[in-house]
């Protein structure tokens, strides 16, 4: 039983993981076309394509410009919390995740509603002022876009690097006679800086990965990135482009592998431990400033999220596009022909619901022995398979979607049968892509867990499958619930992978999203784009409460 | 520590909105199921380009008509379903019963492929015989004239509006078009003016120069004019003359140098497994009901015994800008390509 468990940890992720991927190489070399050994006949197409170098160039400065932007405002967004006495500090941190728990392409479709050529801001300009000021078309609001919704990242990781800090540092930087303002511009920010530096590579990286901003604003303004591109290789001309789609994606393959080349690189810094001198945080009095700064950050909530979701709102109850809303013609009507006009919507919703459960319970399941293991047993092989179970999300989506339907379109041998059009395709790439989501959460869970709690479990008598559930679990419950979360709305809300996974006749509402903003319905797909918010908000509302309430928030600070 | 009772509250919570999600779909698929006995029954599917609302009412006059019958669409751009199809060949199967696209060159490249079965409707007797494909591997269900959508609150002489007019420096920026990779409509235009001397694959190229916008298909050209962002469109007439019903500030214009006109054929894939039903759903769509059906949608009808749309010229008073469809057929993938590097996919 062991032996088994142990062989299907290795073999899992070489039929799931590796084997697509080579998959993918392979045809992107032509081997699986009749001609006998290698070709680059695919690599040379596509270095004639007139397209190629705008759209890498499209690439590379969105991921470049929008990744500063994130930054910027993640940092700063954490010093507000985290280093100052800012009102309602809670609130604040809730409201700077917002933006990573919507998908990209509700952002999107939002954000145009917002700012766009005819947004709600434009609309009111020229009612003000006659004339519209910025025209935020094309590459400038895929940016934008991309920026406000990778924010979270370099918020997350910067607030944790600050809170990392020991007090002490600071106190002794006071002792000696500094002001607090050089306290915090000499020892405060230097020690943010690989924090900075991990940061931008995260959102490098997910810049590259991104297909929902491009697709939704690049498309229709005829800015292609890498991944619409792909994308439109394989879905939009259809005949005989899966080479250069698959010599396409193995480009873009490598292109991200930049980032992780620079990890390797970077200065991980100090490492502080978290019992030993004074665990208390400082924190800068802002005095009267600070309602100036809540005013600010509020202005820019306002702008940057809150103000698009009311846009995309006010949208979807307008009678009809370009008719100004009022409350005598406000109408749920486009609510109500979601469910009555398009049974592709309650479909895709019960699809993407089914897909997400499924997801997360397998891979939560799948990733428990692995991560025991790295914890409890670490050995080179270990490391190395948990290094396989993180490529399918470090690589942009749209490669791995690729590679999953390279392998596993055709039928299989000697039947008509094949997974494509089906569930079982969607999964097989869900499945790998979130699996380390599954690793990190029990690998987190294990790293504050004491092996003396199992261990007592045994000495009292009770078998392996009860202290697991009777002892672990219930320890677990809250990285669980996190963790479980976050894999449930990524996969809910996908929309990269299912682009080319998604059937005729199996279908997920990102894609259900997409198509009808292809076909112009803009009033629905603002509907269905509230729906989607409403309930992912609901969602991680409820599970955030849920863990604010166990934790009660023990944290002290001292001001200076 | 952890109460329990909080946990299962979350659960409780989490398993109360996926019910009423899946209440949702379980009511709409018994919906389906139930109903008079009828002898035609079994899964049909159709894939088409018409717009949801549209294909929706269709199928739902078809559902009362067969009631047994299990009609499941799935809607996307012309020439993106083709690709789906040609994805599912790679797969073996072809999921579609029924094909339901924008054009007759598109179906030309189907009946070339093998991929058609041969049914000559009973309801055809309305249409011209020159619409009709001698082979009967389709059949034209309506006439959508290709014209010019503007917005009223922006263009006001309206008699003055041609091709031309949106080639006009005056005019930079105000244009947007769907484009031939993603709409069949528009494929077909750009097959029909490559065909035309007085347009031509120059009037592309002018359209380029003066900067016009690509989008994806005929519905999202029909949003950014009606939204006032631009200020023409080339479209199918039905969704711009839907649009102003509804209240969009938008008109249309048949141009006086003549439009192309598509026909939205249907036809039946050669590999069904339901050919009873999927012939029942092509003379459905045939039939007088099924006309006024289209009728009612805005759409101009194929049958001459049926009438146009209260206030709209009927079909025969358009000039209509033709070509050998042999010749489109091969032009096809040229005209694409030859798109793609003007406009740059």
């Amino acid at each position: 039983m062991k032996r088994i468990a142990s062989w299907c940890l290795f073999i899992l992720p070489i039929l799931f993981i590796i084997y697509p991927l080579w998959n993918l190489l392979t045809v992107s070399l032509g081997v699986s076309t009749m001609q006998q050994g290698i070709s680059l006949t695919a690599y040379g197409q596509l270095l004639q394509d007139p397209q190629l170098p705008t759209v890498i160039q499209n690439t590379l400065y969105i991921a470049v410009v929008s990744t500063i932007a994130s930054l910027f405002m993640g940092a700063m967004a954490a010093i507000l919390t985290e280093k100052t006495d800012i009102p309602g500090r809670q609130g604040w941190r809730l409201v700077f995740i917002l933006p990573v728990l919507l998908p990209s392409y509700v952002i999107s479709i939002a954000w145009q509603h917002w700012a766009g050529p005819v947004g709600l801001v434009n609309g009111w300009l020229q009612h003000l002022l006659g004339r519209t000021i910025w025209n935020f078309a094309g590459i400038h609001e895929i940016v934008i876009v991309m920026a406000i919704s990778h924010m979270p990242i370099a918020y997350l990781l910067v607030r944790s690097a600050i809170n990392a800090i020991p007090g002490h540092l600071e106190d002794a930087a006071r002792i000696a006679g500094a002001r607090p303002v050089i306290v915090f511009t000499s020892v405060v920010l230097p020690l943010t800086v690989p924090a900075l530096a991990n940061a931008a590579l995260l959102c490098f990286a997910s810049a590259l990965d991104n297909f929902g901003i491009p697709a939704f604003i690049g498309i229709p303004s005829g800015i292609t990135v890498l991944s619409t591109l792909i994308y439109q290789k394989v879905i939009g001309l259809g005949n005989g482009q899966f080479e250069q789609a698959a010599a396409l994606a193995v480009v873009t393959g490598l292109l991200s592998m930049i980032p992780v080349y620079f990890q390797g690189k970077i200065f991980h810094g100090p490492k502080y431990s978290r019992e030993e001198g004074n665990r208390e945080k400082r924190i800068y009095l802002m005095g009267k400033w600070k309602w100036l700064l809540v005013l600010l950050i509020g202005i820019w909530q306002g702008v940057t999220v809150i103000g698009p979701c009311i846009a995309m709102l006010l949208l979807s109850l307008a009678p009809a596009y370009g008719v100004p809303l009022t409350l005598s013609n406000l109408t749920f009507a486009h609510y109500i022909s979601l469910w009555t006009d398009t049974p592709v919507v309650a479909a895709g919703l019960k699809n993407s619901l089914l897909l997400a459960l499924i997801s997360t319970v397998v891979v939560l399941l799948f990733a428990w022995p692995l991560a025991r293991r790295i914890v409890l047993a670490p050995s080179s092989l270990i490391t190395f398979l948990d290094g396989i179970a993180a490529v399918p999300y470090c690589l942009p989506g749209m490669v791995v979607g690729l590679a999953v339907l390279l392998t596993w379109i055709h039928p299989i041998p000697g039947t008509s049968f094949s997974l494509y059009g089906g569930m079982t395709i969607l999964l097989l790439a869900y499945i790998p892509r979130f699996y380390t989501f599954g690793i990190r959460t029990w690998t987190t869970a294990w790293a504050r867990f004491s092996l003396h709690m199992e261990e007592a479990g045994h000495v009292a008598g009770a078998g392996p499958m009860t202290v697991t559930r009777r002892i672990t679990l219930p320890m677990f419950r809250e990285e669980a619930l996190g963790g479980g979360t976050l894999i449930f709305l990524l996969a809910f809300t996908e929309l990269t992978l299912s682009s080319l996974l998604a059937g005729s006749q199996f279908s997920t509402i990102g894609v259900i999203v997409f198509s009808m903003e292809t076909a112009g319905r803009a009033l629905e797909s603002a509907a269905l784009g509230t729906v989607l918010t409403l309930l992912t908000l609901g969602l991680s509302a409820g599970v955030c409460k849920y863990l604010l309430d166990e934790k009660n928030s023990e944290e002290k600070e001292t001001k200076i | 520590m952890i109460k329990p009772g909080k946990i299962q509250s979350l659960l409780l919570w989490l398993l109360f909105m996926t019910t009423i999600l899946l209440a949702g779909c379980g009511a709409q698929q018994t919906a389906a199921t139930t109903g008079k006995s009828g002898e035609i029954s079994g899964k049909l599917q159709v894939y088409t380009s018409q717009p949801d609302s549209d294909i929706s009412k269709l199928v739902a006059g078809f559902a009362k008509k067969y009631p047994q019958v299990q009609v499941e669409v799935f809607r996307s751009g012309t020439e993106e379903v083709i690709a789906r199809i040609n994805t599912e060949m790679k797969a073996g199967k072809i999921g579609a019963d029924v094909l339901f696209l924008a054009d007759a060159p598109t179906f030309e490249a189907l009946k070339v492929q093998n991929l058609l079965l041969d049914y000559q409707s009973g309801e055809l007797k309305g249409v011209k015989q020159e619409l009709l494909d001698t082979d009967h591997m389709y059949s034209p269900t309506k006439m959508i004239p290709i014209g010019i959508v503007i917005n009223t609150n922006k263009v006001r002489e309206l008699d003055k509006v041609d091709w031309n007019t949106l080639s006009e420096s005056e005019n930079k920026g105000q244009t947007v078009m769907p484009s031939p990779l993603y709409s069949g409509a528009a494929a077909y235009n750009l097959g029909i003016f490559r065909n035309q001397s007085e347009l031509g694959w120059n009037y592309y190229e002018k359209l380029k120069k003066n900067q016009v916008m690509v989008v994806k298909g005929n519905g999202d050209v029909i949003k950014r004019v009606a939204s006032g962002e631009k200020s023409f469109g080339i479209v199918v007439d039905f969704m711009a003359f839907n649009a102003a019903k509804q209240g969009s500030p938008v008109a249309f214009v048949y141009p006086k140098t003549g439009s192309a006109v598509i026909t939205e054929p249907v036809g039946i894939v050669k590999t069904t497994q339901n050919a009873a039903a999927a012939k029942a759903f092509v003379d459905f769509v045939l039939s007088a009901e099924g006309q006024q059906l289209a009728v009612q949608q805005g759409y101009l009808p194929v049958n001459k015994d049926v009438n146009a749309p209260e206030g709209r010229s009927a079909a025969a008073a358009l000039k209509i800008l033709n070509a050998p469809i042999k010749k489109l057929v091969e032009q096809r993938d040229v005209d694409k390509k030859d798109f793609t590097v003007l406009f740059g996919g």
